[in-house]
């Protein structure tokens, strides 16, 4: 019996020669790798075959990457009939530097988003999508016959790598304010498919898990957010937002979401918004001023922002997320993304390409996936 | 029996054969021999096979100067840069003898100490440090990061 499987242990080592070494040679791996955990994943990368799989693998801290909304650049630049636009979601890996598609979203119902239309000649349709607890969410967009195309959320874990949908909206919308704070999902105003004033004022929220339904929550006093797609910035135990974007005149709201309560948005606060506004970790807001391309940081006790650089390449910025340190911004009408060091002093600054054909709608900061095989396919 | 835990003594053998002895309080700041104390194992002496002398010695140092309350904030944080001030070997070796007798504070310090060991230096480095092949095919050994490449903190 010992001499069958001491047979069978000899078979196995020949059928499944060691491939990889030890991550520590004289300590056992499950030690090394509490060790390595402990260090960026940036210098783990370009030692070995077994550390740069160990950054990757499910039971490593999982670092951040890009996550981007792209649409396929419609190829005409006259547009007199519309182009099919396709919506794709990939990921930029800033360790590795490449581009990797995300799986793709359920086939049933299928995602049908408009993207571009005759009507709607110098800007896009909006989609919108916010990122919460690690995961993106897919909210509001236009379907091709301008009813919203989603009545639920689309929920991408990087993680699992799976797509799900969550519980359906009350009052399924485009064109609303949506945004994340303390783990929560809102939605305020916008259109069904057409404008009513019950859609525009109505607040709905969800909790990620949450499978059963949307909780309403205090509605608005009138419809003056219903005339863009608007990012809600969650901050603070707040959601802040404003109702036209760029440099133009706007009003401001603030939800307060212990108390279920909307309020005017602080002079200080609405006077710096002037482009896309995140915030990281819900901690330190940062807005872009667009025209001017200046990077500025919120300071709540003096109702004022703090510059803290200005670049001719953050100029017309369309979007942008905050983490891990960085702010990334969607740039020069979509086809950059520019990340901006807001850690260190000096405020280095980057440049990501999108792959060619492409043009960035949303950007956001989440974990990287996790990858099993090594050969990860990449988008050229 | 109910004798006063602070003076109760607890034996130990090393895989060498050396024996040690220690009053409770000192044991115990290991999860593993604090478990045995408390099912009433620790009556005779433990025998840990995993563990050599000289190392064994080393932790219990760290867990005696642990429990002693005459030792100041700034002399324990002395005494552990000094003690982490040792060669790879013996480093590896604690590190096993931390995770197998489960002292938390010792196993911490000293993951860190390996770490700190790692950080800032070139992939060569090390490699040559550690022991550790270079066995990316020529494919992965272009994809190596290049230097002013980003990432998130």
């Amino acid at each position: 019996m010992a001499n069958a499987n001491k047979c069978r242990k000899q078979m196995d080592d020949n059928h499944h020669p060691s491939q990889t070494q030890s991550l520590l040679p004289g300590l056992p791996d499950h030690i090394a790798e509490l060790c390595l955990s402990l260090i960026h994943p940036s210098s783990l990368y370009s030692v070995c075959r077994s550390w740069r799989r160990l950054i990757y693998s499910p039971s490593f801290p999982p670092f951040l990457s890009l996550y981007v909304l792209l649409s396929s650049s419609s190829s005409s630049s006259s547009s007199s009939t519309s182009s099919q636009s396709h919506l794709h979601f990939c990921t930029f890996d800033p360790i590795s530097s490449t581009w990797h598609p995300l799986p793709p979203p359920p086939p049933d119902p299928p995602l049908r988003v408009l993207l571009h239309h005759p009507s709607f000649i110098s800007r896009s349709l909006p989609i919108q999508s916010v990122s919460v607890s690690g995961n993106l969410v897919l909210l509001a967009a236009t379907a091709h016959n301008f009813t919203p195309a989603l009545s639920r959320p689309l929920i991408f874990n990087p993680l699992y790598k799976t797509w799900a949908f969550g519980p359906p909206l009350a009052r399924p919308r485009r064109w609303c304010a949506a945004g994340a704070a303390r783990g929560e999902v809102y939605v305020a105003s916008g259109m069904g498919s057409q404008f009513s004033i019950a859609t525009a004022r109505s607040v709905e929220k969800w909790k990620l898990g949450n499978q059963r339904n949307w909780e309403r929550k205090s509605g608005l006093k009138d419809g003056r957010f219903s005339r863009e797609a608007i990012d809600a910035v969650g901050w603070r135990g707040k959601l802040c937002m404003v109702n036209v974007k760029g440099d133009a005149a706007k009003e401001g709201l603030v939800y307060d979401v212990e108390k279920d309560a909307w309020e005017e948005m602080p002079e200080g606060m609405i006077g710096g918004w002037r482009g896309p506004v995140a915030a990281m970790d819900e901690e330190v807001m940062y807005a872009l001023h667009e025209r001017r391309g200046a990077l500025r940081k919120y300071d709540p006790e003096r109702d004022a922002w703090e510059e803290i650089m200005e670049s001719e390449r953050l100029r017309g910025a369309l979007q942008m997320a905050a983490g891990g340190g960085r702010v990334c911004v969607i740039c020069g009408v979509g086809n950059q993304i520019v990340v901006v060091d807001v850690v260190a002093p000096l405020g280095r600054l980057w440049v990501v390409d999108l792959p060619t054909g492409f043009e960035a709608v949303a950007v956001h900061i989440l974990p990287r996936m996790s990858r099993l095989e090594f050969g990860f396919p990449s988008v050229e | 029996m109910s004798s006063s835990k602070s003076n109760k003594i607890v034996k130990l053998e090393s895989s060498d054969n050396k024996t040690f002895e220690v009053e409770e309080a000192v044991a115990v700041q290991s999860e593993t021999l604090k478990n045995m104390v408390d099912d009433g194992c620790a009556n005779d002496t433990i025998p840990l096979p995993n563990v050599n002398g000289k190392i064994l010695e080393m932790v219990l140092g760290w867990c005696k100067k642990h429990v002693d309350e005459t030792v100041t904030g700034d002399e324990l944080n002395k005494y552990e840069a000094d003690f982490l001030d040792l060669d790879q070997a013996d480093l590896y070796g604690l590190l096993m003898a931390a995770n197998f007798l489960n002292v938390k504070g010792l196993l911490d310090r000293v993951l860190q100490r390996v770490a700190d060991m790692i950080k800032g230096k070139k992939p060569e480095e090390i490699r040559r440090i550690f022991n550790i092949k270079n066995d990316f095919t020529p494919e992965e050994e272009e994809e190596i990061r290049l230097e002013n490449a980003w990432a998130f903190d």
